[in-house]
């Protein structure tokens, strides 16, 4: 039984490939380094993809030693609420929530923009973003229910060519440099002295979401340490080269000093204006199916996210338990996919009948906001690391279990509080206006309401308050108790 | 005698159409905890706190369970339920299926896949199927005095397997989850723990995804 379990564990290959598949390069480099560039007006994105790059590897070391003590080790909320206390981790699951939520129902914004290049083309259809973005949303509503994580075999197909196209368009950038010669202005440590310099690494966090589902591989895996370690640092390490190659090769190919005007002019459309200069239209337009594909599959990616964290809470029974019923019949958690949905459509609509702008004000805000909150989770996680860690007596090198944990925890914070006080400019709305405080104020509610809750649940159901952070393996702690040496269980009569 | 995983495998099919009423992780996850809930009510295991520990073995009246609580036996430094569960879950399907069919309960039905053929197990018997459920759902509401245990643990796992909608489809959610967490709570222990697991096993099923 053991070597059998044991050949069914998964490697470092399939635990980093599960988690960079969901990765969706394309819907960064396309979408989020071109709107970037035009809306934060700063060149030095691709190194704010290295700096980021570095700090989650720093982190990626507490976060995998402290995984194997965490129940529910896919959620952030769950490393909070074990490393600082049950209610600011109840706080952190609905910060959690409006933050997949965001990121999620901001991809509807750029769905549009990626289809009707295609559509105008091929079928002569001149469709408003909505309607695609409707189209898109049946589509992830229905596969939601029906509980489809997009197979594997499809998702290896989509990343390699993905990969591909990037690595071609970023060659292509490359070889045709638009002063002659290649430029390391984007790497150039000194653009970044300027005081955007927080947006860059907000935006650059939001590029590396999803890299913390590896340990949820955790009790799958080989070795739930070794493992699952090399295959974040791996991920973290493929995400990072590929996304900072391919900005900077942006701004080789339009010149470091046109890169935003030029963004500016073209938005998502960047990418492929750049490689329909160099490479034809054949390519490009292998390009923009691959990024409709791409953002489909991460709004996919995402939806199943928001409803997992969802799916946990009412598992735990910190919201109402019919939330961790799943489907018998798909096994989908049904009603966490059933209200994102709703707020996808709610959005769409919104968006659609106000006639506000879908690429920078749904897909940009959506996905900064998003990625704001995410930062936070990260930051509020780092922090709980370290506590835990401290707590905990090990013989391990102190490197791991104290350095490197402390050092990422300080980095962090620090890029919390630039991205935070860099709003503004990370949003590309002047300094007096409000929506950067609508940001950390929504989360600063949700995070209230939620720690609040948890000490409702703390005097009126302890049970309920003691399973926070458990997710599904709350049900077992419910019936907890020791291995008795006798059967506990008198029964005269054979069952039958 | 129709034994526990037996009753779940019946339980999980329509009892008209036959068809499967749940997902394949789902029926296997929930027949390989009713083959460990065969193993507790023949008191060849005892479980508490995530972990099973064997007892003495006496020779079972059948060769599936026996074969079961063997190698339970052979590998006594494997104690995690979970892994239990997930290792059983591989061919519960097919060794429920054999069993069924060994009582005429069942038949084999090869149906082809794409690229792949399949076996899967069909149950024969409506009215046999029928009664069950009917029983099951007599026994949930029944006092403490009436119910049988192994009746309320295959409650409990056709609950934690989402099954419960099915069986009880006139009761109201919130009452039919309380009727069955009341009669699952004054279990003994062991059996208890069990339908946690199996409640477990399912959750973590959503949590964590293989693409």
């Amino acid at each position: 039984m053991s070597t059998t379990l044991a050949e069914a564990r998964l490697g470092v290959p399939s635990v980093t490939f599960f988690v960079i598949s969901a990765a969706t390069p394309l819907t960064v480099v396309a979408g989020v380094v071109t709107t970037g560039y035009a809306v934060t007006g700063i060149t030095g994105l691709p190194l704010g993809f290295l700096i980021i790059g570095a700090v989650l590897a720093l982190f990626c070391m507490g976060y995998v030693a402290m995984a194997r003590d965490v129940a529910n080790a896919g959620a952030f909320s769950a490393y909070i609420a074990r490393g600082i206390g049950r209610p600011i981790g109840v706080a952190g699951a609905w910060v959690a929530v409006a933050a997949y939520n965001a990121l999620q129902v901001g991809l509807y914004g750029v769905i549009g923009a990626a289809a009707t290049p295609l559509l105008a083309v091929w079928l002569s259809l001149q469709l408003p973003w909505w309607a695609v973005a409707l189209v898109a949303w049946l589509l992830v509503a229905v596969l939601g229910l029906l509980h489809v994580d997009l197979n594997s075999r499809v998702l290896a197909v989509l990343l390699v060519a993905e990969v591909a196209i990037i690595l071609l368009y970023s060659l292509a950038n490359l070889t045709h440099p638009a002063t002659g010669t290649v430029r390391f202005d984007g790497l150039d440590p000194t653009t970044l002295a300027t005081p955007g310099l927080g947006a860059v690494l907000a935006l650059a966090v939001l590029g590396f979401v999803g890299f913390e589902s590896t340990v949820v591989y955790s009790e799958e895996a080989r070795d739930p340490q070794r493992t699952i370690r090399i295959a974040s640092f791996i991920t973290v390490a493929v995400i990072t080269a590929l996304y900072t190659m391919s900005s900077w090769a942006m701004t080789v190919a339009t010149g470091p000093d046109q890169i935003i005007t030029q963004s500016q002019t073209h938005s998502a459309e960047l990418i492929f204006h750049l490689a329909g200069q160099h490479l034809g239209p054949t390519l490009v337009d292998l390009g923009r199916v691959l990024f409709v594909t791409s953002v489909l599959a991460a709004m996919i990616s995402f939806h199943n996210t928001t409803a997992r964290y969802i799916f946990a809470l009412g598992r735990e029974r910190v919201l109402p338990e019919i939330l961790g019923h799943t489907s018998p019949r798909t096994g989908a958690p049904q009603l966490g996919s059933l209200l994102q949905t709703a707020v996808g459509l709610a959005v769409i609509l919104l968006y659609a009948t106000a006639g506000w702008d879908p690429v920078a004000h749904l897909f940009f805000w959506g996905g900064t906001a998003g990625g704001v909150g995410v930062l936070l989770l990260i930051t509020t996680t780092a922090i709980a690391i370290v506590r835990h860690l401290a707590r905990t007596p090990t013989t391990k090198t102190t490197w791991r279990f104290l350095a490197a944990p402390v050092l990422a925890a300080t980095a962090l914070i620090l890029v919390l509080v630039l991205a935070l006080t860099n709003l503004p400019t990370l949003l590309g709305v002047p300094p007096d206006s409000p929506v950067p405080w609508l940001i950390p104020c929504a989360y600063l509610t949700f995070a209230a309401l939620g720690a609040l809750w948890a000490l409702v649940l703390y005097h009126r159901r302890p049970t309920a308050y003691r399973s926070i952070g458990l997710g599904a393996k709350s049900a077992a702690l419910r019936s907890g108790g020791p291995v008795p040496d006798h059967s506990d269980f008198q029964w005269d009569r054979p069952p039958s | 005698m129709l034994l526990l995983a037996d009753g779940f495998f019946l339980l999980a099919h329509d009892s008209i159409s036959w068809r499967c009423r749940l997902s394949p992780r789902g029926l296997r996850l929930g027949l390989a905890a009713a083959l460990l809930g065969e193993q507790l009510l023949f008191q060849q295991i005892t479980l508490g706190n995530g972990h099973l520990r064997a007892l003495p073995a006496w020779a079972l009246p059948d060769p599936l369970a026996q074969s079961v609580g063997d190698q339970l036996r052979a590998e006594p430094e494997v104690t995690s339920v979970r892994d239990w569960m997930e290792f059983l879950s591989r061919d519960a399907y097919d060794a429920v299926g054999e069993r069924l069919i060994r009582q005429n309960l069942a038949q084999a039905r090869v149906v082809r896949r794409f690229l792949r053929t399949a076996t899967t197990y069909v149950p024969v018997n409506h009215l046999h199927a029928a009664a069950l459920e009917d029983r099951l759902a007599v026994e949930i509401g029944a006092g403490p005095a009436f119910r049988e245990p192994d009746m309320v643990l295959l409650a409990g796992l056709a609950h934690a397997t989402g099954l419960t909608r099915f069986i009880l489809a006139d009761t109201p959610p919130p009452i039919r989850a309380q009727r069955v967490d009341r009669a699952v709570a004054a279990l003994p222990p062991s059996l208890q723990h069990l339908v946690g697991h199996t409640n477990a096993a399912v959750g973590d099923a959503v949590l964590t995804p293989r693409p």
